[in-house]
């Protein structure tokens, strides 16, 4: 596993390599109706597709061209040949690449950002082989697309960073059963996260919360007279005995997850934790089935 | 100016400021040490927090200590602070300086001269005009005193140097008369000089007169007197007081020009005296030697004494009459004469009608026979004033005797004139004692007479005399023997003539009639005498008189350096020089001026044996005295500002600490290099001066490993080429050698030595083993006369081309050019093809052959003499061994084993059996350079023969 992803020849190797564990992920689709963009999954119901499904007797209305005239040969009746509804579904990928992601400490092997990318492409990768149509939010491929140049055009996404302190996951138009995976240390305005996630929700789509932490920000080793300051020197805080404010910030810490995961529940989410110190692949694991997992109900 | 002892403040005004230190204190504890900034994307959540412990903690009292120390010291440092402090002048208008200057301020002249320029300093600062006066100036003395800018007087005295001679106190009399006031400065000596005390009364009468004496005054050194052999040198001091131990060091000529160090010794100085005595013991060899003795640590002129030779040495004239003189060293007299006299005299060699010339004390005659009646009367009238005329027997005296008394029976004389230039009357003819034909053993010494100058010696036993010349038998015979055989019979007479005297040896100086001359005995006998006879030469006073003008030599400067004076120094009138040391004057070595005086040069001392060293006179009342420190004025401004200059950094350092920013390895590195940086720039600079002193000396006595290893076992050399390839085989041959002749041979030869004839001795070897090859450089002129002393001295160079193999028929190898390069200056002597009779092929193995790798080519050894069978006439010298070997053989190749014993090179067509054949040669050879040629002898002749016919 690559420490560093720099750049999106080598965040994609590390990607591809870290999801070559892994089978092709399908994702399970769930609205099949609602749907209408074709793409490899048989969505078990007739429609646009190439794979045959069935003969069902012509009705008025039907063209004449879509009568099957070979099987009404064999008999008397008029046959309509259907093909099955093949249709991909969307996975739209928010990688926060804020400079609060920049954050590593001693303790840890790599950034979160590098190791958020790294497990956003990942997914992307296992997504795109199972032929998910993938959108990355916030970057240049924000419209979902299928295929090898999504994917390079996701990677190089994900391994620019961007300027701003904190990130929040962006609004989109989604489509109704389409699924959304965000990735971040959820470190922003809470508000904003949650207005995020509630608007995702709201159009009907599924996903999953990844945060990433450093176990610096977990366990907060500090003591002494320090001014905290976050990456962009925006906000600060200054104390004279950082120790004693250990318990205050990681009572505080679990309340925020606390709302985070409620808030994740009640939309349909799920949400999950990802240490920098830890191995990336049980996290990428949790991804692939929640992303393949049909939705709670 | 605010003082405290030595530690004075010139702005104290500024130390108010360290009222402020508390007020700084109570500031400083309020103020939190700087936080330190940590990046943390957490921030956001730590916002809203309740931070309990809101209030600034306090600063360590250690850096608040560390942060009012630093203000301290700036404080302090713009206070000024200066260490010994100095005299600040007063008064105003014409400031007068007056210094000594002469040879008792060597010592401390720097303190001297600082002192002196400081107050010009500050008389230039008050735009004061300055007449500065040096005491010991040569210069006519000044009417009036002429004032000039005190930037003008200070640029004369950091020039200046002490002078080596005494001030001349009445010098400044008639300026100081023509002055109507003065305001003075007078820095002194120390010591009482003629005059001293009106100087100062004059000067203190004439306005304000500050004296400025020195700490301790000089040391000197009076001559050294010679008592009962040793010599004895006093230290002088002009006060009494703590004990002192003054150390003395005696120089002499070093062999290289310079000087070296010979004997050291200590003059105890007790509490209550004012001399103290070192007795410097040195062999007579290096007491003559002795050039200089000075006190160390002292330097000026008075404690320094100059050695001339006409003092310590008396000089010796030899004349010899023997025949075939330079051709075989060892049987003339001449050179047991040398030997002898060198520990004890300066010797000259030169023609009868010369010696007399050359103002020596004694005269030597060696077998002089006949001497015409002009010399004859020349050499009484110089016995007569005094002189010491030796005379050694010998054929010629013998003849001479002989002749006379053969004419005086013709004459009919019935008594013979006596000879007046013999002690007593000799009988014509010697005899000879134990010769084939004689009855009588050889004659050893009777013990000497109580009222002869050998009277303390030993007479060895083994000391035999076998031929003499007889003295008649007379009434004064027996007061005039000075030394006697065991028979009675005298060997060493002598008489008084005039002031001077007589003596004769009845043997000769060379071993041909006595082994006298060989023995320890003689060296004694002739110190004797030498020490016996009258110095001519009179006290330095008489001898400079003696001299119309005297021409500097060697002078000594006020720091009592013995400076060499050009060509163009002015000559100094005979009658001057007499009175001793003058301004203008200095004492040094001065050599006669016209070459044709005797050309002993004359040592002029400043401090003779009636100097007294006395301490100055209390100063008038009224004069400010002071002491010179010799401690310069120290700011102590700059190390204060860098000491408050490190603290702050230190501070820096400890802030960050204290903020936990700064890791604590980091931190004490740092602190750690600004230690190590303090430490370094306040270590004293001096190491240098004392280092030197040890190793010279080390290397007096010392000896090379490996010349001490040549002398004390055989040892075979080889000459070092410069090519290390050759160098190796030469050394990896000789080693063959050696063991080969350890195995088979009676010597027993260590490990073979390099030598590089450029600089190593050479007398230590016997056989010398020398590849030629292209690479050497040309011998220098030291080398080529070493080289051929080795090879006159009995040597055997061994001179091998390595190139046999490389020639075709008679033409020369290819390195025959090379060895015509480096050896051709040699003075080899003519050489032939060994002739197959030659010792070197049976001095102990019968061989037909010299081979080496190679065989075949010629080997040129030293032409057989021509004189044939008559071995008399022809000088055999060397035992008749040729003092070389040339060949081309590449012996060394066939000799040289490896480590293991195993031989290094293949042989040429002769195989194994060649090899051996080489090291037959080389046992040969050796045997031929340590035993000669007795091989060649007659005697075993016939058994060679016969084993030659087997």
């Amino acid at each position: 596993m690559a420490e560093v992803a720099a750049n999106p020849v080598t965040l994609r190797r590390d990607a591809e390599a870290l999801s070559a564990t892994l089978p092709p992920l399908l994702a399970q689709a769930e609205r099949l109706a609602s749907t209408v963009v074709l793409g490899a999954h048989g969505r078990r119901r007739a429609g646009m597709g190439e794979t045959f499904w069935q003969y069902r007797p012509a009705t008025p209305g039907d063209a004449a061209s879509s009568i099957d005239w070979r099987r009404s040969a064999r008999s008397d009746q008029l046959y309509v040949r259907q093909t099955e509804w093949e249709a991909a579904q969307t996975v739209w990928l928010w990688c926060d690449r804020c400079a609060s992601m920049s954050y590593k400490s001693r303790a840890a092997q790599t950034d979160k950002r590098d190791r958020a990318a790294v497990l956003a492409t990942a997914l992307a990768i296992l997504l795109s082989r199972g032929g998910e149509r993938l959108a990355a939010l916030g970057t240049d491929a924000a419209r979902p697309a299928i295929g090898e140049s999504q994917m390079t055009r996701i990677a190089a996404a994900f391994s620019e960073p961007e300027d701003d302190d904190f990130g929040a996951p962006p609004a989109f138009e989604a489509v109704r059963g389409g699924r959304a995976v965000f990735v971040s240390d959820f470190f922003g305005d809470e508000q904003a996260i949650l207005a995020g996630v509630n608007a995702a929700a709201s159009q009907g789509v599924d996903g999953l919360l990844l945060q990433v932490v450093d176990p610096a920000e977990e366990t907060f080793p500090f003591d002494g007279r320090i001014v905290f300051e976050s990456m962009r020197g925006l906000l600060n805080y200054e104390t004279d005995r950082a120790k004693a404010l250990r318990e205050d910030y990681i009572k505080a810490l679990s309340a925020r997850r606390d709302r985070l995961a409620d808030a994740a529940r009640r939309a349909g989410w799920r949400f999950s934790v990802h240490r920098t110190s830890d191995a990336p692949t049980p996290a990428l694991l949790w991804l692939s089935q929640g992303i393949s997992q049909p939705r709670n109900g | 100016m605010l003082t405290f002892g030595t530690l004075a403040f010139l702005q104290p005004l500024f130390l108010a400021a360290l009222l402020a230190l508390p007020i700084l204190w109570l500031l400083l504890r309020a103020v939190p040490p700087a936080p330190k900034r940590e990046r943390f994307p957490g921030v956001r959540i730590l916002i809203g927090l309740d931070d309990r412990e809101r209030t600034p903690q306090r600063t360590p009292w250690w850096l608040l200590l560390l942060r009012l120390i630093a203000t301290a010291f700036l404080i302090f440092a713009f206070a000024d602070p200066v260490l010994n402090p100095k005299p600040r002048l007063g008064g105003s208008g014409p400031l007068l300086v007056v210094m000594d200057g002469g040879w008792a301020s060597g010592s401390d002249w720097a303190d001297r001269r600082e002192a002196a320029l400081d107050f010009i300093d500050q008389a230039a600062a008050a735009d004061r005009p300055v007449s500065f006066q040096r005491l010991s100036d040569p210069t006519p003395a000044p009417e009036q005193f002429s004032f000039q800018t005190a930037d003008a007087a200070g640029r004369v005295v950091a020039a200046l140097d002490p002078l080596p001679w005494a001030p001349d106190h009445t010098r400044l009399d008639a300026a100081i008369e023509a002055a109507e006031s003065l305001d003075a400065i007078y820095l002194h000596d120390g010591l009482d000089h003629p005059g001293a005390t009106d100087l100062a009364d004059r000067l203190a009468a004439k306005g304000p007169l500050r004296m400025i004496g020195p700490a301790e005054t000089a040391l000197a050194l009076a001559p050294p007197r010679i008592e009962g052999g040793d010599m004895t040198i006093s230290v002088l001091r002009a006060e009494t007081g703590d004990v002192l131990s003054a150390r003395l060091a005696a120089f002499g000529a070093a062999q290289d020009g310079g000087e070296r160090r010979i004997a050291f010794a200590d003059a105890e100085l007790a509490a209550d005296t004012l001399t103290g005595d070192a007795l410097i013991e040195l062999p007579l060899e290096l007491r003559n030697a002795v050039a200089r003795i000075a006190i160390a640590g002292q330097p000026h002129a008075g404690a320094v004494q100059l050695f001339d030779d006409r003092w310590k040495r008396r000089s010796v004239a030899l004349v010899s009459g023997e025949r075939g003189r330079g051709e075989q060293p060892l049987l003339e007299g001449l050179t047991y004469l040398r030997a002898a006299l060198a520990p004890h005299a300066s010797y000259q060699e030169a023609a009868l009608e010369d010696a007399l010339e050359l103002n020596v004390d004694v005269i030597i005659l060696a077998d002089i026979g006949r001497i015409d009646v002009s010399a004859e009367t020349a050499l009484l009238d110089w016995v007569e004033s005094g002189g010491l005329l030796i005379r050694f027997a010998g054929p010629q005296l013998a003849a001479a005797v002989a002749e006379q008394s053969r004419l005086g029976r013709l004459a009919g004389a019935p008594q013979m004139t006596p000879d007046p230039l013999l002690p007593t009357t000799l009988r014509g003819g010697g005899r000879a004692l134990g010769g084939a034909l004689s009855w009588g053993a050889p004659q050893g010494l009777r013990s000497f007479p109580q009222d002869s100058p050998f009277a303390d010696l030993a007479a060895p036993t083994e000391v035999t005399v076998s031929r003499q010349v007889l003295a008649e038998p007379g009434p004064e015979l027996s007061e005039r023997i000075w030394a006697s055989l065991a028979d009675g019979t005298p060997l060493v007479t002598a008489a008084p003539v005039g002031d001077g005297r007589i003596a004769l040896f009845h043997v000769t100086a060379s071993p041909a009639w006595s082994s006298l001359p060989l023995s320890g005995l003689f060296v004694e006998m002739m110190g004797r005498l030498v020490a016996a006879a009258p110095a001519l030469a009179g006290g330095e006073a008489a001898r400079a008189e003696s001299v119309e003008t005297w021409r500097p030599e060697r002078v000594l400067d006020g720091y009592g350096r013995l400076e060499a004076v050009g060509d163009d120094a002015a000559p100094v009138d005979g009658a001057t020089l007499a009175n001793g040391v003058a301004p203008g004057i200095a004492p040094g070595v001065y050599s006669p001026a016209t070459e044709d005086v005797g050309g002993a040069s004359l040592a002029v001392n400043l401090i003779t044996s009636e100097t007294i060293l006395a301490p100055r006179a209390a100063p008038p009342a009224g004069v400010f005295v002071e002491t010179l420190t010799g401690t310069s004025e120290t700011p102590l401004k700059p190390w204060l500002l860098t000491a408050a200059m490190a603290l702050l950094l230190l501070d820096i350092l400890a802030a960050l600490f204290v903020a936990g920013r700064l890791r604590r390895s980091v931190a004490s590195l740092v602190v750690g290099v600004i230690l190590a940086a303090g430490v370094i720039s306040d270590a004293p600079p001096a190491f240098a001066q004392s280092s030197t002193e040890t190793t010279e000396d080390a290397d007096l006595f010392a000896v090379d490993p490996a010349e001490k290893r040549a002398a004390l076992e055989t040892v075979l050399g080889f000459v070092t080429t410069g090519d290390p390839r050759v160098d190796r085989i030469s050394e990896a041959g000789l080693l063959g050698l050696s063991a080969t002749l350890n195995q088979r041979t009676a010597i027993e030869p260590g490990e073979p030595a390099a030598v590089d004839i450029e600089a190593d001795e050479l007398a230590l070897f016997a056989i010398l083993y020398w590849p030629i090859t292209a690479t050497q450089p040309e011998l220098s002129d030291t080398a080529v006369r070493r080289m051929n002393a080795f090879m006159r001295s009995g040597g055997l160079l061994i001179i091998d081309t390595r190139d046999t193999h490389e020639t075709f028929g008679s033409a020369e190898g290819p390195n025959a050019r090379n060895l015509r390069r480096l050896v051709g200056r040699l003075d080899l002597p003519p050489l032939e093809q060994t002739p197959p009779d030659h010792v070197l092929t049976r001095s102990f193995y019968l061989i037909d052959a010299l081979p080496g790798r190679w065989y075949g080519g010629p080997v040129w050894v030293e032409a057989a003499p021509q004189g044939g069978e008559d071995g008399q006439t022809v000088v055999n010298a060397n035992d008749g061994v040729s003092p070389v070997i040339i060949g081309g053989h590449d012996w060394a190749g066939a000799w040289a084993l490896d480590e293991q014993g195993a031989p290094l090179f293949p042989m040429g067509r002769g195989g194994e059996r060649q090899r051996e054949i080489a090291y037959r040669f080389g046992v040969n050879a050796a045997m031929y350079a340590f035993t000669g040629n007795y091989k060649s002898d007659q005697v075993h002749l016939p058994a060679l023969l016969e084993r030659l016919g087997n």
